[in-house]
């Protein structure tokens, strides 16, 4: 009980952080969003011919565009932020001492911290999938409703936060080894918007490249949210997907605490 | 001009002994822009497994857009991009200061200082995109050849005069790591070729936001597409907006007032 009251305290304060920087988060978040979206939508818009086209495997016009502008929203949500990265520079300058003295473990700590930049962007990133659905696009196939397809796209939702949190944290606990390790988390983002099916949907892929994709965890990212909200996902095969994104974060959990454990016993931090 | 290239040759060669003791990072900046091109290339390479052309661009065709991208986009990094992204640092930290009062232009000097090692690496690599790109399309025309270079120069002083901009608004506001961003999120609008986008669009894309000008017109140019106001607009506005951002930036700098002291 006493554990639960430190984490809430934490998420507060990670709270009060993450608002501190709404204004650039609302600009530089807004911007992307409907700047990648709009390019998107004009390349995919010109790949259908303007309507020449009735549809790409068995892709309809209208189920793509509501694909590509939920799948570019999923990554903008689940993608590794500040947080994660700082660990690296506090690495690096030894600032972790203040962390190793308090009576909590780091990785908690970082999530806690983490979840609370994320909580901010939640609910903007629901009510823009909401509006996505119901008023954008309301002429894709829908063979859930509304209401089913969102309860199934949040649990998938907070299983890509943890994935691509425990793969940042694993990269900044990389500097334990090496003095510089942001172009490892730059290497990263870039690969995701590819390999979480953000620029083209998975099922679009190859039929290896493609099979391959459905056994690694960046498709929990944005290509499992956003299909299962666009109607290219069935639902029986929802179950096993969860199971799988559940066993990906299980073993990710697993690697960040070999790196965090191996790693503590080379760190030295000296003054203070 | 000549003093200008010698101060600049040293300015390489201090930037490429200071890699040199960092190595690693030289080749994982290397690593940066190999995945940046995997992906573009990736993912035109699934769109044409299902459609053979894209707003009239077929996949070779394409592969020269892209490869003029990523030639004019590792220009900008490893000449001109280290140093846009450190514009708010000189002003928070007062180093301006020191570039105000060399005997050399302040535009000069902010915006060449860093040269950026591992990108005249990344340009090997976009020349040998270029390549294929060319080796698969139909062969380009004498005048094209000729043409090309110049249209590639113009693209990267629509880059550079776009990044001068920022930098202006960035001197005047102090906070800006939000405004820098905005010139990676806009310039998304020049990484796909212009005709996938409205005619209305395209025209701002070619006289208000140059972005159409940094690889489309160019690519254009060489695959022998590029009609008569393309080829207007690629030779007359880069060095119009190029003037305009740089008076821009020099009329910015007046308003800062140093905070060294």
């Amino acid at each position: 009980m006493k554990d639960l009251a430190v984490y809430v305290s934490v998420l507060r304060l990670g709270l009060s952080a993450a608002l501190m920087y709404r204004a650039n988060f609302l600009f530089t978040a807004g911007l992307t969003v409907v700047v990648g979206v709009s390019v998107q939508l004009f390349l995919w818009g010109a790949v259908y011919g303007w309507g020449q086209h009735a549809s790409i495997a068995g892709m309809p016009f209208g189920q793509m565009a509501l694909y590509i502008a939920l799948a570019t929203l999923s990554l903008g949500l689940t993608r590794s932020g500040r947080v994660e990265r700082m660990v690296a520079e506090e690495i690096r300058t030894g600032e972790l001492v203040r962390y190793l003295l308090k009576p909590m473990a780091h990785a908690p700590y970082v999530l806690t911290m983490a979840l609370a930049e994320r909580l901010v962007s939640f609910p903007v990133v629901l009510l823009a999938a909401l509006v996505a659905l119901q008023v954008v696009l309301p002429e894709a196939p829908a063979p859930l409703s509304t209401g089913e397809r969102l309860a199934w796209a949040v649990p998938f939702w907070v299983c890509g936060m943890v994935l691509n949190f425990l793969m940042g944290l694993g990269i900044s606990y990389v500097a334990f080894w090496l003095d510089e390790v942001w172009t490892l988390h730059v290497v990263k983002d870039i690969s995701l918007w590819f390999l979480s099916g953000q620029l083209v949907p998975l099922s679009l892929l190859p039929n290896g490249v493609r099979q391959l994709s459905e056994w690694l965890p960046f498709q929990y990212m944005a290509y499992v949210p956003a299909g299962i909200l666009a109607g290219l996902i069935p639902e029986e095969a929802l179950p096993l997907l969860l199971v799988r994104g559940v066993g990906w974060s299980i073993l990710l959990s697993g690697i960040v605490a070999l790196l965090w454990t191996t790693g503590l016993r080379r760190f030295g931090a000296y003054g203070g | 001009m000549l003093f200008r290239l010698r101060l600049w040759g040293l300015f390489l060669a201090q930037a490429l002994s200071r890699e040199m003791e960092y190595r690693l990072h030289l080749w994982l900046s290397f690593c940066i822009d190999v995945v940046w091109y995997a992906v573009q290339i990736g993912l035109f390479e699934v769109i044409y497994l299902h459609t053979p052309t894209v707003a009239g661009w077929s996949r070779a065709e394409m592969a020269v857009f892209l490869g003029t991208l990523f030639v004019v986009d590792a220009l900008n990094m490893a000449l001109f991009s280290t140093n846009f992204w450190r514009i708010p640092q000189y002003v928070l930290t007062g180093e301006l200061d020191f570039f105000l009062l060399r005997p050399v232009s302040p535009f000069f000097l902010v915006f060449l200082r860093y040269p950026n090692v591992a990108s005249f690496l990344n340009l090997a690599l976009a020349l040998t995109v270029l390549g294929y790109g060319v080796s698969l399309a139909p062969p380009p025309s004498v005048w094209a050849v000729l043409a090309y270079p110049v249209f590639l120069v113009h693209g990267l002083l629509c880059m550079v005069s776009f990044q001068a901009l920022i930098g202006a608004i960035a001197i005047r506001i102090l906070a800006a790591e939000g405004i820098q961003q905005t010139f990676h999120i806009l310039y998304q609008f020049g990484m796909k070729p212009d005709s996938i986008y409205t005619p209305l669009l395209r025209r701002v894309l070619l006289y208000l936001f140059p972005m159409g000008l940094v690889a489309s017109v160019p690519a254009q140019v060489l695959l022998g597409k590029a009609g008569v106001e393309l080829v207007a607009a690629g030779l007359v506005l880069p060095p119009l907006f190029l003037a305009v951002s740089r008076r821009a930036f020099l009329h910015a700098l007046r308003f800062y007032t140093g905070a060294s002291a």
